[in-house]
């Protein structure tokens, strides 16, 4: 957390309960249904600083990559602009996805509309770069929708 | 075998403070009910110090990030210190890229009825993640005191130990190994463990893990080999294990796994 957040003096875990119809706008946003045990609630961190107030928000995210979940975490700044993303754990076999050549592509982007992040990458399509990608998009949708209005 | 894990996470207005957690599991066609966790833990800033009260997983060698007791194969906790959960005091934090881990426990481990002040057994560690994405994670450990026999709760058994333990994130490899030495109950004592996993194919992966003990000229092994297939809704594990020394040489089994999680 602090790696993307190096001023933040502590977090705050925040949980959202996803109703019926904000998970029906979520899914009508993105285009495809949210997998099992995203379903029900919406989990991220306020980093706060010394004073307690919030300096943007960490979501630590999983998605299904080929081999597995793939986990990342990303942060949010308090005007909705990604300003960090790594991988934390995946089993893919090709690693592409890993490289800040490519994670770096979605630093400086509003997390909203997502059509900013399915342009952010134009090379080759991997299950890491795609899952990446979809990850994104599913938790900037949802935060958008449950945090931000 | 059938669990349940209730956690709950309160916060004040510079974030999170007090996290409450139980951990209870039926085991052996429900003979037995066993309280792994029942712990309350009050968070430092940024979790850089945390203070754990209760019964909780002790944080010696591998046991501070995998516990082995739903798989089908075992790790090197019952015979090193003897148990993975004990009641007690931690003191615990994450400082950059190293953790660290003290504990002061009873020494009764889960499986005996609590009492007080108990023997009296500590533990500390100390790990460090190296790597972009944290994928090894180096630790050293080393544990003193008394623990109860395994089936007398008053019966001492003095410990000494020492160890290291890594653990690796390499793509479709997934690595654990422990080594450790020491004393126990005043016999010399060596073990070592590894396990790998490795992704052949999406949902499937293939596992190879073995033990090796030596306490006084006493040995004890295990080798297992298995598959763990994981379809959309559950997991499946099978295996064949074959241990040198011992009565029973070979077993097969398998397991039906599934995890649930609800929120409140």
């Amino acid at each position: 957390m602090t790696r993307i957040f190096p001023g933040a003096k502590d977090y705050k875990t925040m949980v959202v309960k996803i109703g019926k119809e904000e998970r029906g706008k979520i899914e009508e946003t993105l285009g495809w249904e949210l997998l099992p045990g995203q379903r029900e609630t919406f989990q991220y961190f306020d980093m706060l600083d010394a004073a307690g107030t919030r300096i943007g928000t960490i979501i630590a995210a999983s998605q299904k990559g080929e081999y597995g979940a793939i986990e990342f975490v990303v942060g949010i700044d308090t005007k909705n602009t990604v300003c960090g993303l790594y991988i934390q754990r995946s089993r893919e076999r090709n690693r592409a996805f890993k490289e800040r050549a490519f994670l770096d592509l979605f630093v400086g982007k509003k997390i909203v509309p997502l059509s900013g992040i399915d342009e952010a990458y134009k090379g080759k399509e991997s299950p890491g770069t795609n899952a990446v990608i979809r990850g994104l998009k599913k938790e900037f949708a949802a935060y958008d929708m449950l945090v931000s209005k | 075998m059938l669990g349940l894990l209730v956690r709950k996470t309160l916060a004040d207005d510079k974030g999170d403070r007090l996290t409450v957690a139980a951990l209870a599991e039926a085991e052996h066609n429900f003979e037995n009910i066993l309280l792994h966790e029942l712990s309350a833990k009050y968070k430092g800033p940024l979790g850089r110090w945390n203070i754990t009260a209760g019964r909780f997983i002790v944080p010696y060698g591998l046991l501070k990030t995998f516990d082995a007791t739903r798989q089908l194969y075992e790790s090197l906790c019952p015979g090193t210190i003897g148990f993975h959960a004990d009641n007690g005091l931690m003191l615990s934090g994450v400082l950059g890229r190293f953790d660290y881990a003290l504990s002061v426990t009873q020494g009764y481990g889960a499986h005996h009825v609590p009492g007080f002040p108990g023997h009296g057994f500590g533990v500390a560690r100390l790990g460090i993640a190296v790597g972009e994405t944290d994928e090894i994670i180096l630790g050293i450990s080393g544990a003193y005191g008394e623990t109860s026999a395994r089936h007398h709760r008053d019966s001492a058994l003095d410990r000494g130990l020492g160890g290291i333990d890594a653990t690796l994130y390499a793509g479709p490899v997934l690595g654990r190994a422990e080594v450790n030495a020491g004393f126990i109950n005043g016999a010399s004592f060596g073990a070592g463990f590894a396990a790998i996993e490795y992704a052949i194919v999406p949902r499937l992966d293939a596992i190879v893990s073995g033990t090796l003990m030596r306490k006084d000229k006493e040995w004890n092994d295990a080798t297992f080999v298995g598959l763990a297939f994981k379809p959309k809704w559950f997991t499946i594990r099978g295996g064949y294990r074959y241990v040198h020394y011992g009565e029973i040489h070979n077993r097969v089994s398998f397991q039906l796994y599934r995890l649930f999680s609800f929120a409140l």
